[in-house]
């Protein structure tokens, strides 16, 4: 009973600090939940996402082609909260409080003890990196929640000889796999399980007949998967958006074919670049700064941030690694070396450092020591441990909380885009005043140095008819590109919401100023600009 | 000479790093030189550098929050600091630095690497025998050469050598703790020093 309550209460944590004020924090939606939100809108509507197409299996969104369950997801919350950042956020938030659960169980299949596995879901459920993941509503989270679901199947199905959790492990690894494209870690997981448990999976051969049934969701979700891959864009398409030869420390250095010499040929030949870049990327994440300090990027740089995992954790951290190479069992360490060496291996393929999101993949290794390291610790610290830990851990979230409610709002507002969603607020709602409403997609307190796609965010908050939308691909009155004061002033009844400096050089009369949005590190936004009044 | 020492010698032969500083004797003693000036510039950068001023605008939470209470005075503080400078401490011995980027300066040419970077697996397993070993004396040295260049706190192969041979000894370790396979393994990652060390010589040439 006592071990069910605490398993509670640590379930309660992790469910607090995904979702208190979930809808306010981060301060606005980002361009991808905005878009994914209307596409959960525009299919409960109309059965079609924002492209007129029946019941995707995959979604065109602004472009880059988003994998359908988190977009699903999404549908019932907006039914049950309307069209607002509470409806885009609470699918993803409850999904990864879930993991917490799943990831206890876990633990307990691998031997570790209830205390050890109990102090371990504790470590999770207040893990900045996977709380501020699961708040802002970023598909990995699926997938890595997905992804330790099918190995808790996978783990049940061995201990009890299972066709019908080998089954559930293969659907929860394909549903991975369609949560976050990027996660090609599943097959290669489930392919390491297979080979470490080789000997324990003899009971699959037994039943044929059965085995083939408790296979058939990989079929059924490998099938449209590889049909996307090969007759669609859908799924290269993201690929080669984010892949690392579209890196600018890379692209402009390769010579694609055409070398001067055969030396260089030989020794500056593109294959070389393209391993020392990558190499670089990927020890780049073997940096106890990026894991212990500096990883959220929640404040400017040069600020104290937050790593990866507290400082705190690291002292049990390093415990689990000398407890690992003592004490635990060959399966275990073998999964753990495998994790560790593959669990940046996606990421480090990719354009960006020391990807936050894109290692998400990355967590359960991080995971394991550190159970390993309650484990190790806790028969010599029985009563300390616990209590010191609850205090350490409360310490650390509170400095996380300071930093994610007070300084990453004043910092990063405008980066979030804030001010779109009361640009789209206003715009609706004084809409018949106008012919036209021209919103700029350059904005920034410092220049025009960010952009953002509008459009998204007038969709969600001032929603159109889904079906004329998927038909025109057009917003009646709305013009979404920047200000051109010249032009644009000669409207007779225009709205015009853009950037203090899109106006510098022009005499624009105070009065026709109708509204100000500034961003929270208290430079101004937008101006609101009314071209009717005097 | 045993199998080890022979090995971790042949390693040391085929990484640039270690010839970089070598073979520049002249710019490796000037460095060692100014090792006082260094150490004067780094720690009144450290104790009056910009890192504070960042903790104070945390303390009261810019313009617009401007708040005053003892928990954020508490936290953005000296104890803050103090474990920033530990974790800028333990960048200088990161393994990226010595296994591909090298340090940017003449001791280590950018794009190039010090260490071949074939090696870290190898060095990863060498780190993983000495913590189950209990060997801590060479993680004593690493702390104290890691902390030497940390002091003067420049980042290069004129200081970090004995962290770059420490380094290679964890990886000679490593290769020599293969059960199997061990003189195929020990032959590509001389192949592959072999072409990047040549790679190298190019580059200088061209």
């Amino acid at each position: 009973m006592v071990r069910f309550s605490l398993t509670i209460s640590v379930l309660l944590v992790a469910i607090f600090t995904r979702t208190f004020s979930v809808g306010s924090y981060p301060v606005s939606l980002t361009i991808d939940e905005a878009d994914h939100a209307y596409n959960a809108y525009s299919l409960l509507h109309t059965g079609r996402d924002e492209w007129g197409i029946a019941l995707p299996l995959i979604f065109k969104t602004i472009g880059d082609y988003t994998p359908p369950t988190v977009i699903y997801s999404m549908v019932p919350s907006i039914a049950i909260f309307g069209n607002t950042e509470l409806a885009a956020r609470l699918p993803l938030a409850v999904i990864g409080s879930l993991a917490i659960f799943v990831w206890y169980y876990i633990l307990r299949h691998l031997h570790f003890s209830s205390p050890a596995s109990l102090l371990a879901a504790l470590w999770l459920a207040v893990l900045p990196w996977h709380i501020h993941m699961s708040r802002y509503g970023h598909e990995a989270i699926a997938a890595s929640t997905f992804l330790l679901l099918g190995l808790a199947f996978f783990l049940k199905s061995l201990r009890r000889s299972s066709f019908l959790d080998f089954s559930w492990c293969l659907t929860f690894f394909s549903l991975s796999v369609w949560s976050y494209f990027d996660r090609l870690f599943s097959p290669l997981l489930f392919i390491v399980l297979l080979w470490l448990s080789r000997d324990r999976l003899k009971f699959l051969f037994s039943h044929p007949k059965k085995l083939l049934l408790s296979t058939l969701p990989l079929f059924i979700f490998a099938i449209p998967f590889f049909y996307l891959l090969f007759t669609t864009p859908a799924i290269t398409t993201r690929a080669a958006a984010t892949s690392i030869l579209r890196d600018p420390g890379l692209s402009p250095y390769l010579h694609r074919g055409s070398y001067t010499s055969l030396t260089q040929k030989i020794f500056d030949h593109d294959l070389y670049r393209i391993f020392h870049h990558w190499a670089a990327k990927y020890l780049n994440y073997f940096d106890l700064r990026f894991w212990f300090w500096k990883a959220q990027g929640l404040t400017l740089p040069g600020y104290p941030d937050i790593g990866l995992m507290y400082l705190t954790d690291l002292p049990v951290f390093i415990a689990g690694v000398f407890a690992l190479l003592l004490f635990r069992g060959r399966f275990l360490r073998h999964l753990i070396l495998f994790w560790f060496f593959a669990g940046p291996l996606a990421a480090s393929f990719t354009m960006n450092e020391q990807h936050v999101q894109r290692s998400l993949v990355w967590l359960p290794f991080f995971g394991l020591v550190i159970a390993s390291g309650f484990q190790f610790l806790y028969p010599r610290f029985r009563k300390l441990l616990p209590i010191g830990y609850l205090a350490i851990s409360a310490i650390s979230l509170a400095i996380f909380a300071d930093i994610y409610f007070v300084h990453f709002p004043r910092f990063y507002s405008e980066y979030w885009q804030y001010g779109y969603k009361q640009a789209a607020q206003y715009a609706c709602q004084n809409k018949d005043r106008y012919d036209n409403i021209l919103i700029s997609e350059t904005f920034g307190s410092l220049g025009p140095l960010i952009t953002g796609i509008p459009y998204a965010y007038v969709l969600y908050y001032c929603p159109p008819d889904p079906r004329e939308f998927y038909l025109t691909r057009q917003i009646p009155k709305f013009i979404f590109r920047r200000v051109d004061w010249k032009q644009d002033s000669k409207r007779a009844k225009a709205l015009l919401i853009s950037a203090p400096w899109d106006y510098v050089g022009f005499d624009i009369p105070y009065s026709k100023v109708v509204h100000q949005v500034d961003f929270l590190n208290g430079q101004p936004g937008f101006l609101f600009v009314d071209t009717s009044l005097p | 000479m045993s199998h080890r020492i022979r090995l971790l010698i042949w390693l040391l032969v085929i990484s640039p790093g270690f010839w970089w500083p070598v073979t520049q004797p002249g710019n490796l003693v000037k460095e060692w030189v100014q090792s006082p000036a260094y150490f004067r510039s780094s720690f009144a950068n450290r104790i009056n550098g910009p890192y504070l001023d960042r903790l104070r605008d945390m303390q009261w939470g810019g313009w617009l929050i401007h708040r005053n209470s003892l928990l954020p005075k508490l936290v953005y503080s000296y104890p803050m600091l103090l474990i920033n400078e530990f974790i800028e401490l333990v960048e200088f011995a990161q393994p990226r630095m010595f296994f591909v980027t090298g340090d940017g300066s003449n001791f280590s040419p950018p794009s190039l690497q010090p260490i071949p970077v074939v090696l870290f697996p190898f060095w990863f397993i060498g780190l993983l025998n000495h913590i189950k070993t209990k060997h801590w004396s060479e993680f004593v040295l690493l702390f104290i050469f890691t902390s030497i260049a940390y002091l003067i706190g420049q980042k290069n192969l004129a200081f970090l050598l004995p962290v770059l041979v420490i380094y290679l000894r964890w990886a000679s370790q490593g290769l020599d703790s293969l059960s199997t396979h061990k003189n195929i393994a020990t032959a590509a990652v001389s192949f592959y020093s072999l072409y990047a060390a040549l790679g190298s010589v190019w580059f200088g040439f061209r």
